[in-house]
Formats: C-alpha cells, structure tokens, sequence
C-alpha cells in the first residue's frame, strides 16, 4: 500500500533536496556544449571557417531554439503538475520528450497498479516512474557510448539489410506500445473525451500548419491543453 | 585520407569522441541521483519488481528507437552532433533545425568537416537557449500552477489521454490502417476478462510485430529492392 497519496507525494517532488538532485546534471550538460563549441572554434581554421562564420552558426542555433523554447510553457506546467517541478525541468533539459516522459511516468504508475498522478499514485509510485524514466533514458546513453563512435561502420553493416523492416516494424512496434496505453486509459467517458480531443486537434493543427513548419512546434502543446480542457468540461458537466 | 582529413582526425575527432563520451558518462551516471536520493536519503523506493516491470514496457517499445535513431540522424547531424544532441535531446524538433538553419546560413554542407563544426556550433548554443527556457518555464510553472483557477488544474489529471491520442493523430497521418487497427485490437485486449493486466502490453507488442512483418511482406512484394537506402524514421512523433 502506498502513502503521500492524493498529491502529498508532491511536497517530497518539489523539496529543494530535489533541486540539489538534478542540478548537476544539468550543469555537465552545458559543460559538455561549451567544450564542443569551444572545440569546433578552435579546429574551424583546419577547414576555413571563419570568425563570422562560428557567430552566423551561434545566431542560427539560438533563434531556431526560440519556438521550442516557448512551447516548453505548455508542457513543463502539465509535466510540473504530475512529478513536480525539479524532475520535470530534468527530464525536459535532456534527452526525452514530454510524450516519452510521460510514457515511462505512465509505465512506473502501471507497474504499481495505479494511474499517473491520480489520487492513488503516492510517493512509492512516484519513486517507480522517476527509476522508470531513468532506466529508459539510459537505452540512449549506452547505444550512445558503444556504438557512437563507431557508428561509421555500424551503418555499414546495417545498410547489406533492407533498412524499411526496422523503420515499418519498429514502428508498428511503438505504435502498438502508444495504442495500448491509450487503450488502458479508457475506463470512463472523461477520458476518452481527452483523448478524443487531443487526436481531432492535433489532426486539425497538422492540417492548418502543413505549410508552416515553424508554427507545428505548438501542436502538440495546443492540442494537450484542448483535450485536457474537453475532458475537464465532460467530467465536471457529463459525470457529476 | 588527405593532409586535412589526417589533421581534422587528429586535432579535432579524437579529442571529440573523448570529451563526448566523458561528459556523456558522467551526466548519465548522475541521472541516478534523483532515485538514488529518494531511496536512501528518504528511504523511498517501490520494489525492483515493480520497477522492473515498468522499464520492461518502456524498453520493449524503444529499443528499435535506442539503435536505429541514431543511425538515421547520424549522416546529417555528424558525430559531434550525436553527442550533443544525444545527451540533450529533442533533435526533430530542436537539434537539427539549428544545425541545418547554421549550415544554409554559412554555405556548409552535411558530411563535410566544415558543415559539422557549424552544426555543432549551432547546436552546443541551442542547449544553452533550451536550458534558459525550461528554467524560466519551470518558474513560470509555480506561478502559473498557483494562479489558474481550480478547473484548468483538475484538467491536468488528464494530460496522458489528451497527450496519447495527439500522438496517435500523428502516426495515423502515415499509417491510416495499422493505427485503428492496433488500437481496437488493444482495446480488445483491456476487455478480455481473465486475463492478467501484466500481460497485456507483451500480447500488444507481439501482434505489433507480427503485423509489422506482415506489412513488411507487403511492401517488399510490391518493390522486392529499395531504389536506394532510405534513412532510418521510426517516430513520427518526436520521442528524443
């Protein structure tokens, strides 16, 4: 049985402990950048790039972050809500996105038999989804730190088979794994209409922004909050 | 190999591949820290069972993701640009536009020496602005949390149904068949009375694959040889 049930697991979430916890990090992540930045300014002479050339690539790099940047909003305050503030600025600093965390907070709170975030999810459950979302996180770090380096021939050795079986098989794969955990999210009409509203918004927003790249940064994040506020009004309206 | 090639190998890739896989190791090794403070600072940690449980769904429906994306991004986005971009994440939607934004910008060109060190340049930069973002969302988060009305916060609850079937609006874009088809068969499998919840993700997984053969046979049969190698693209739906 758990305990620091109906969001009291929260004050432990958001705790300054927490901070000092993943701050570091963090910190080598920006550590890693600098050196690379460094590193590449430093070799750009061997292939004659020149001082105008590294300050065009720094513009380039900082205003194409700026649209995601904003999205960010939307998805830190409904990630925020679920595991707290300093997990969910972790986990959105590095590798994984919102819909990956969330699946693998999904899949720690499924494990324990509960729902993410809802009233039975307590503090053991919490613990479960941050040692989930931590352990899949790593299937990128070990492929990286094996393979990464040696990812020239590893192409090489992949391009004799016919790369379309990972690519439609692979992603049967992860679809099956995102259908079945929607599947397991419809137990009551509050729900589904979330749902429901996230798949027709996102499919009207892919519709209206198909040629304006720049602006499907939002969808997903415009699209959260219209399924979450339908769910709201169907539950508040529909169920009481 | 040419003089340049010799000189960039030796004055630039070596130490690269060496700082990035340091500063890789490091940053993974301290994604341990947030579990690790839970479980013996606080004494919080739900059984390994659970846990392990929990990450077997996670790993199931990334592994193809954990190998092959990397595969896919390598040839554009270059070894430095696999580092960097493999600790910070979100490369669709951030990491490559940067990258590609800085090499139209500077006349550099993926797979040359010059095209890497601009894109690197880009990228080591968008992880500076992306921190700087989520930091000021997550700020933002506490005070937003603490001033939207009641409604809009109990919506929250229902961020995973709204966020699952946005995603799933994405894939169906490409796979108008195998989406529903997944979808009713999972829907099927939560209704199946008797059968034990922990199976319902393996039994999911295995029809996924198997309709993936299936379909592959498909597409083999109606084109036996790819007119070229095509790159690796599992996700529709940004999942790094």
């Amino acid at each position: 049985m758990d305990f620091m049930t109906n969001k009291e697991y929260l004050t432990v979430a958001n705790s300054w402990p927490m901070w000092l916890c993943v701050i570091p990090v963090v910190i080598i992540e920006m550590v890693q950048a600098a050196i690379f930045i460094r590193d590449a300014m430093n070799a750009g002479h061997l292939v004659g790039l020149s001082k105008q050339d590294c300050k065009e690539a720094m513009r380039a790099g900082a205003i194409c972050t700026i649209g995601p940047g904003i999205s960010m909003f939307t998805v830190m305050v409904a990630f925020m809500s679920m595991v707290g503030g300093p997990f969910a600025w972790l986990r959105l600093s590095i590798i994984g996105t919102i819909t990956t965390e969330t699946l693998g907070a999904t899949a720690g709170a499924t494990a324990m038999g509960v729902d993410l975030a809802g009233p039975d999810y307590g503090i053991l459950a919490f613990t479960c989804s941050v040692w989930v979302i931590t352990l899949n996180t790593w299937g990128f770090f070990i492929v990286n730190l094996l393979f990464a380096h040696k990812m020239e021939s590893v192409k090489v050795i992949m391009e004799k088979h016919d790369m379309r079986m990972f690519n439609i098989i692979g992603g049967c794969l992860m679809i099956g794994c995102i259908a079945m955990f929607l599947a397991q999210q419809c137990t009551n009409v509050a729900k589904i209409s979330g749902a429901i509203g996230g798949f027709l918004s996102m499919t009207l927003l892919m519709f209206l922004t198909r040629k304006h790249p720049r602006l499907s940064e939002y969808n997903l994040g415009i699209a959260l909050i219209v399924g979450i506020l339908i769910a709201q009004t169907v539950f508040v309206y529909v169920m009481k | 190999m040419n003089d340049i090639d010799k000189r960039f190998h030796d004055e630039y890739t070596v130490k690269m591949i060496r700082n990035g896989r340091l500063t890789t190791l490091l940053a993974a090794l301290l994604t341990f820290v947030p579990a690790l403070y839970l479980w013996f600072g606080l004494g919080y940690k739900a059984d390994w069972e659970y846990i392990l449980s929990g990450w077997g769904i996670m790993v199931s429906s990334y592994f193809f993701i954990y190998i092959f994306e990397p595969l896919g991004f390598y040839p554009s986005m270059g070894l430095s640009g696999i580092y960097v971009g493999y600790l910070a994440g979100n490369i669709p939607s951030v990491r490559l536009p940067a990258m590609l934004a800085a090499r139209a910008a500077t006349g550099a060109e993926a797979g040359t020496h010059r095209g890497e060190l601009v894109g690197v340049i880009a990228i080591g930069v968008s992880v500076f602005v992306n921190v700087a973002f989520v930091t000021l969302a997550a700020i933002a988060g506490n005070v937003i949390l603490s001033v939207l009305p009641q409604f809009v916060i109990d919506a929250f609850n229902y961020v995973l149904p709204a966020i699952l079937g946005a995603v799933l609006a994405q894939y169906f874009k490409k796979n108008k068949v195998f989406v529903p088809l997944i979808f009713v068969i999972c829907l099927g499998i939560c209704r199946v009375p008797f059968l034990p919840s922990i199976s319902r993700f393996p039994l999911a997984i295995i029809i996924s694959i198997l309709l993936g053969v299936v379909s592959f046979m498909r597409v083999k049969a109606k084109d036996p040889i790819p007119a070229e190698p095509t790159p690796v693209d599992i996700d529709e739906a940004d999942l790094e």
